[in-house]
């Protein structure tokens, strides 16, 4: 143990790194121990050697490439860091961070909220109101057929209209009126027609004979019963 | 222009102050490259590693440090070398016997017959030896032998304590001493059976 300690001594001792006192010591060891004797002679002598053979001559460098490889490699960086200046890390990261949000939230929408087809409600509406209509359209037609081959010149020439029937057809009017409302307009123009006419059938008086003609000629200047035969195909 | 100057104008980014201090310490560092990797181009790939890593911390290096700026290079060095080393090493085959190196050497021609004397084949025998030191016990061993610094001065480029140094000196001493002995012996260089 103390000879393991008394050759770490020897190396540092002819290195001139021992103090005096270590050297001292040392060195009257080694006088009594023969294995620690040995190796101070054997590592002198593997220093010497060492000493020997170290002349190998350090050969001149390529002074030019060396200092052309670094400038490159400096201005490389250089421009490297320009660049960074006009575009830095964290703006391409923004960037990015960006483009990740919107297509998530593209995608999350289709996939978990998929758009609904923006339709106009009176399409299902319609689908359940649109029989309903055509049928209050069938019962004005006999009516407004009455008064739209109206001729002044025949016999009678009065028309007796059944007023609680033109009452309900105008109440049957309002209604679909409402239900409609914006939803179609051109259904809703021919009901505000049609209740603009029932008004008039309403008021008038049996044998009024230039209201009848004033109906007529409404009814057939609004295409009337043409729209009506149209909203069949709808 | 002193060195301190030279220092801040290239710390300002001034490249001639750099080309400056590049031509001011790049014979020693590669002296030390050399004596370590034995090998020309290796030593050129450390000084210029050594350089753009100076070049990208020039702006850390503090003027009014204790240490100069030639240190500070010196130890930038040391730890390219060092990790030069670590890299070829993982790349390069291990030699496992003495026959491994004698073959790869005469595979090489480095030791002809025609020149081999016996002072090359030592010296052929302690660069294998030296080689086979781990990067960093080679450090040492080449700082203290060749570069002839203290063991204080090794210790602090090295950023680690003197006992330490002095425990890697004495693993790489022993790690060349020990195989030598026997060739030393049959060789007859001069030494006694011991």
């Amino acid at each position: 143990m103390a000879c393991k300690k008394f050759k770490e001594k020897i190396i540092l001792h002819l290195y001139g790194e021992l103090d005096q006192e270590d050297s001292e010591k040392l060195m009257r060891h080694v006088k009594e121990c023969v294995e620690c004797s040995e190796d101070l002679e054997y590592t002198k002598k593997v220093f010497h050697v060492l000493d020997e053979t170290k002349t190998e001559e350090v050969p001149e460098a390529n002074w030019e490439k060396c200092w052309g490889t670094i400038d490159e490699k400096i201005q490389r960086k250089e421009r490297k860091q320009k660049r960074y200046l006009l575009f830095p890390k964290w703006a391409y990261a923004s960037a990015a961070l960006i483009i990740v949000f919107v297509v998530g939230l593209i995608i999350g929408r289709l996939v978990f909220h998929p758009v609904q087809r923006i339709s106009i409600p009176i399409e299902g509406t319609q689908s359940a109101l649109y029989p309903s209509i055509q049928e209050h359209f069938e019962s004005l037609k006999p009516v407004l057929v009455e008064y739209a081959n109206y001729t002044a010149s025949a016999e009678d020439g009065s028309i007796t209209v059944d007023k609680d029937l033109i009452r309900n057809l105008i109440i049957q009017n309002i209604l679909f009126k409402r239900m409609i409302a914006e939803k179609n307009p051109s259904v809703k123009q021919l009901l505000e027609d049609v209740d603009l006419v029932l008004r008039e059938i309403a008021n008038h008086e049996e044998d009024d004979t230039d209201s009848i003609s004033m109906i007529k000629e409404l009814i057939q200047k609004r295409g009337i019963l043409f729209e009506l035969e149209v909203s069949k195909t709808i | 222009m002193n060195e301190r100057a030279v220092v801040q104008s290239a710390q300002q980014g001034n490249p001639e102050a750099f080309r400056m201090l590049f031509e001011q310490n790049r014979q020693r560092i590669f002296s030390l490259a050399f004596q370590y990797t034995k090998n020309a181009e290796d030593a050129e790939d450390i000084l210029q590693e050594t350089f753009i890593k100076t070049f990208n911390f020039l702006d850390k290096y503090q003027i009014e440090n204790d240490t100069s700026f030639s240190s500070w290079v010196y130890r930038i060095s040391i730890n390219c070398s060092i990790d030069y080393l670590r890299r070829k090493k993982n790349k390069k085959e291990d030699f496992s016997d003495w026959d491994t190196v004698e073959k790869t050497y005469s595979d090489d021609n480095r030791l002809s017959p025609e020149h081999s004397t016996r002072f090359e084949e030592l010296r052929e025998k302690i660069a294998v030896l030296v080689e086979k030191l781990s990067p960093r016990q080679r450090m040492v061993f080449i700082l203290k032998h060749y570069q002839q610094l203290s063991i204080k001065e090794i210790a602090e480029l090295l950023d680690c304590s003197e006992g330490s140094v002095k425990k890697q000196l004495f693993r790489a001493i022993s790690a060349i001493k020990n195989p030598l002995k026997k060739y030393l012996w049959e060789k007859d260089y001069g030494l006694q059976k011991i």
